[in-house]
């Protein structure tokens, strides 16, 4: 190699490398790219989701934040959602009995996982572990992952699971030490799948119907989704079977709100086309035969999950109930959900355990 | 040899060695690079797994694929362990869900928090091979199942050995046809368990030193309703006397220790060519879901639903031997047969409760009939259970005859879908406006 050509070869490296830290160094200053039509991205950074710094989760236009009424719990990960639904799309439709929005092909849903370092002290800041990804392509909805590094500048794709300790505080001043679980591909259909096809969970009518902090001013999410034009009218009243706030008792009877919680908690699988439709239990909010949903449904295929216990619900005896004990447990053959938790959601344990002793015993349906 | 020589030379030596037809066969030993192989795997593609054993910290799964081999070095030399599984990974070993033409083979599953390997939704699964075990006998926190391919078309489990299952070592659910041949199973629950199946074969298995060896049962409250056409023939079933250890709530907690065949609810089942050798409670049992003890509430009601009868049962030509001693009373059917029989319990027993709407004259219709025929010596009771045995018969003559054959397993063209779901009601819709400012 003569020194010219060694000098070029030099210069060429030194332009990737600045090349490199040009992109890098200029998060969200770019237009959205979010383009169904092509693989997704090996870095979060390239999709220019978040203007500014990237950690700060400031959405670029094109980018709308949602909330959920009630929410999946997620081992007490908070969860920053956004929706994009190209422009020319079309307007979404949504199921009649369950109300889950039917975003147009090109729409996105992105959901942030993050911990506070101390949830009783915001200026402690957080940590953001994972950005998830539902991509609707023309062969249907598509699920990634990316894994947030420890210096929250870039998020990497990952495909296989991963696992890593995540240390946090919650707003009682409960110290909890956790081992994080990203899910892989297949887990995340584990989830997501209906009738064999990866589908969003969330975004149903009566979940999304709340009041939400926009930019510029509070509005109610469906008024806000129909100004933009992702749904085409407001859905007429009596569609809309709204969801209480799980531990809100204002917003809801403790039935309304133990249903709720189970609906986002558990129907993903335990819904007539789910994953856990062998079980026959049926958690949707809109299931009407209690047996369905669990009353002296004795189990199927639960093995070690049913521990000594008679039924999935026995009603006024939370002890005998199968449910509860799958809750309230953190062994991986009991445990449910089974993916996404590490730790015992106390607080919805609580709720569940006096919703079963508020039951009237029965010893026959129907 | 000059330089240009030798240069020409090396260049030969890797064109004959990338021109060999067959590509080189890269061995996976990592279970990171095992799960994306699972996640990116093309139509067509075999994926080989080296042998040595890979520890697990997360299932291991697969899904939507087509046309996919996954084969170990054998199954005492390619060993996946899940033992050191994490908390909220899932439960399962090996988990292959919505795939079309599917063989794992040659490989061992071990340790599992949830069952060892299960295929769901899948049309034309084979199971082929492989060793699926918990290093810990008779522990009720093992997975359920060992083998566990449900809501299925055209599955095939063979040549495997599976052990120390809480519940079925092979369990084959809610699918349509099956077969199951050539395994060994022992020291589990159950060895073999059929549940709400349609057109299953089973035969030239041996299973021994589980609670209960072979089962066919169809459940109620499940989507796929009864099963019906299974055959069980050339099998070799003995010594099924192991104390059950499945968890209380369990269907199969209610096998009494000592029991080689059982078949609960499942019309049209033809069994024969067997041994059922050394059993201290039943060498075949017969009953309805009555025998239970347990609620029905299908939804859908007996007519469109479940039905918990069994008629078109035949026992023919069948080897069978008594572990002579008392039966196992820690189970209602073992005491049952103690309390009638004490420690002389009949090689076959029958709940002898009929179907009511079946019945003509009292009697099932020829083609529907309980036939026990050609089983050597083998002793026989009806023991009345829905009067409270106070009938008992062992006149095996009352039962003496043949039924049609069952239809041999045949595949399906296309994956059966389940029968439709009960229709649920939407909730009572409520008027309300959205909410806004």
């Amino acid at each position: 190699m003569n020194l010219v050509r060694k000098s070029l070869f030099i210069l060429a490296c030194a332009g990737i490398v600045l090349a490199g830290v040009y992109t890098s160094g200029c998060n969200g200053s770019g237009k959205l790219m979010l383009d169904y039509t092509q693989p997704a991205f090996e870095k979060l950074s390239e999709y220019n989701l978040f203007i500014g710094k990237m950690a700060d989760l400031v959405p670029n236009e094109g980018l709308l934040p949602y909330d959920l009424n009630t929410p999946l719990f997620s081992d007490y990960a908070e969860k920053a959602r956004f929706v994009y639904v190209p422009k020319d799309a079309g307007h979404a439709g949504y199921d009649s009995e369950t109300g889950l929005v039917d975003l147009p092909v090109g729409s996105v849903l992105i959901k942030n996982f993050f911990y506070p370092v101390d949830a009783r002290d915001p200026s402690k800041g957080r940590r953001i572990v994972e950005t998830r990804m539902l991509v609707h392509r023309e062969s249907g909805w598509d699920a990634d992952t990316y894994v947030w590094n420890a210096d929250q500048t870039e998020a990497v794709k990952e495909i296989a699971g991963s696992q890593f300790p995540v240390s946090f505080v919650n707003k009682d001043g409960k110290k909890f030490d956790i081992n994080y679980a990203v899910p892989n591909k297949n887990q995340c259909g584990g989830c997501h799948e209906s009738a064999g096809k990866i589908t969003p969970i969330g975004p149903k009518l009566g979940n999304l119907n709340k009041d939400y902090h926009y930019a510029d001013g509070l509005k109610n999410q469906l008024a806000k989704w129909v100004s933009v034009g992702i749904l085409k009218e407001l859905p007429k009243a009596g569609e809309i079977n709204t969801y209480a706030v799980w531990d809100k008792p204002e917003t809801g009877s403790l039935d309304a709100r133990a249903r709720a919680w189970l609906d986002i908690n558990c129907a993903h699988c335990h819904n007539p086309k789910g994953p856990a439709k062998n079980s026959g239990l049926d958690l949707r909010i809109v299931q009407q035969n209690p047996t369905s949903w669990g009353v002296k449904k004795a189990p199927v295929a639960a093995g070690a999950g049913a521990g000594n216990k008679e039924f999935d619900i026995d009603p006024g005896n939370p002890d005998n109930s199968i449910l509860l004990y799958r809750l309230a447990s953190t062994e991986s053959e009991v445990m449910m959900p089974e993916l996404g938790r590490s730790v015992v959601h106390t607080e919805s344990v609580d709720l569940i355990r006096q919703w079963i002793t508020a039951m009237k015993p029965v010893t026959a349906v129907q | 040899m000059n330089v240009k020589a030798l240069l020409f030379a090396s260049a030969c030596a890797l064109v004959v060695a990338s021109c060999n037809n067959k590509p080189a066969i890269t061995y996976i030993n990592d279970p990171k690079k095992l799960q994306e192989a699972l996640i990116n795997a093309k139509e067509g593609d075999t994926i080989y797994v080296d042998e040595g054993t890979m520890e697990f910290t997360s299932s291991l799964s697969m899904m939507d694929k087509k046309n996919v081999t996954i084969k170990g070095k054998g199954m005492n030399k390619t060993v996946l362990s899940f033992k050191n599984m994490a908390k909220g990974t899932g439960g399962e070993g090996l988990k292959v869900n919505n795939c079309e033409n599917v063989l794992v083979c040659d490989l061992s599953l071990r340790d599992m928090k949830g069952d060892g390997f299960k295929a769901s939704e899948c049309m034309n699964i084979t199971m082929r091979a492989l060793q699926v075990s918990w290093s810990n006998p008779n522990d009720s926190t093992n997975g359920a199942y060992a083998l566990y391919p449900v809501t299925s078309t055209n599955v095939i489990v063979e040549d495997c050995d599976v052990s120390n299952a809480s519940d079925a070592g092979i369990y084959v659910g809610q699918s349509y046809h099956a077969i199951v041949r050539r395994n060994k199973v022992h020291n589990n629950v159950a060895g073999i368990e059929i549940e709400n199946c349609t057109n299953v074969d089973v035969y030239e298995n041996e299973a021994y030193d589980n609670t209960g060896g072979l089962l066919v049962f169809s459940l109620p409250d499940i989507p796929v309703k009864n099963g019906t056409g299974i055959r069980i023939y050339n099998n070799k079933v003995h010594d099924n006397n192991l104390a059950n250890f499945a968890p209380p709530a369990n269907s199969v907690a209610i096998v009494p220790a000592g029991t080689g065949f059982l078949v609960m609810a499942t019309p049209n089942v033809e069994v024969f060519n067997n041994e059922f050798l050394n059993h201290q409670t039943v060498n075949c049992g017969i009953v309805t879901y009555m025998a239970t003890g347990r609620e029905i509430k299908d939804p859908e009601g007996l007519n469109k639903g479940y039905n918990p009868f069994v008629w078109g049962i035949s026992i023919h030509d069948n080897k069978m031997t008594k572990k002579p001693g008392l039966p196992d009373t820690t189970r209602d059917l073992g005491k049952a047969l103690a309390l009638a029989f004490k420690g002389n319990t009949p090689d076959i027993a029958f709940d002898g409760i009929l179907f009511p709407g079946m019945l003509v004259d009292g009697k099932l219709p020829e083609d529907k009939r309980i036939c026990i025929r050609n089983n050597g010596a083998a002793t026989f009771a009806n023991i009345d259970l829905a009067n409270n045995m106070k009938n008992i018969s062992t006149d095996i003559t009352l039962f003496d005859c043949t039924l049609t054959a069952i239809e041999p397993y045949k595949a399906a063209d296309t994956k059966v879908a389940a029968a439709p779901v009960a229709a649920t009601t939407a909730a009572p819709a409520k008027a309300e406006e959205p909410k806004s400012n």
